[in-house]
């Protein structure tokens, strides 16, 4: 997913405009600090799928449980909004075909229904994925006009 | 499955599908500092690094 880590939150926040929009945006994005060595690297893995993104504990529900707990200290609302912007960015992302550790640390394997492609440029020219994120591109819009 | 990309010709091939996502990302970015104002520099941040290293690895790629 790519603007679906921005469009969703934003379309929760449509739903739900107590959570705190600037947490849901950072828990929804936070993650995606782990793209850095796939970005830097020299030359493509032998096996995309085993680089580094998506492959840390920034990618797992974990990650965004145990933070909670010393943000709620802070500000309940605040920390609700970032696990939940956490939690939506994992969860989109174990739809691709490379799934993600959504069981971390109990189990070390990528769940998810892997439906979506995970490369990059067969991503972005894929027509059904176009529809998708142009559809939640919309709505998005929509919440960021009228609230 | 991971493709291997010569850039330039995916590029020429894919221009409305690289115009559309350039489009839509820009048009959120604007909404998004109308909404946030300054806040915006926390969300986006810790993600001008990356940003740089993309574009640049991107020039290399065009360069070649």
């Amino acid at each position: 997913m790519i603007l679906a880590h921005i469009t969703v939150p934003l379309i929760l926040y449509g739903f739900f405009p107590q959570l705190h929009l600037l947490s849901l945006l950072l828990g929804a994005n936070i993650s995606s600090l782990d793209a850095l060595p796939t970005l830097i690297r020299k030359k493509t893995p032998k096996n995309p799928l085993a680089e580094t993104h998506a492959a840390t504990v920034l990618h797992t529900l974990f990650f965004f449980i145990v933070l909670f707990i010393p943000i709620y200290v802070f500000n309940p609302i605040v920390a609700l909004s970032f696990m939940i912007g956490g939690f939506t960015h994992v969860l989109l992302d174990c739809l691709d075909e490379k799934g993600r550790m959504l069981l971390y640390p109990l189990s070390k394997k990528f769940y998810g229904p892997k439906i979506l492609t995970y490369d990059f440029w067969t991503y972005v020219t894929d027509k059904r994925i176009f529809i998708l994120e142009s559809s939640l591109f919309v709505a998005a819009c929509i919440v960021l006009l009228i609230r | 499955m991971p493709v291997k990309v010569d850039l330039r010709k995916w590029g020429g091939k894919n221009f409305p599908y690289i115009v559309a996502w350039i489009g839509m990302g820009i048009t959120l970015f604007i909404l998004l500092v109308l909404k946030l104002r300054l806040d915006i520099l926390i969300l986006i941040g810790p993600f001008i690094p990356y940003l740089i290293i993309s574009l640049v690895r991107i020039r290399q790629e065009l360069k070649r």
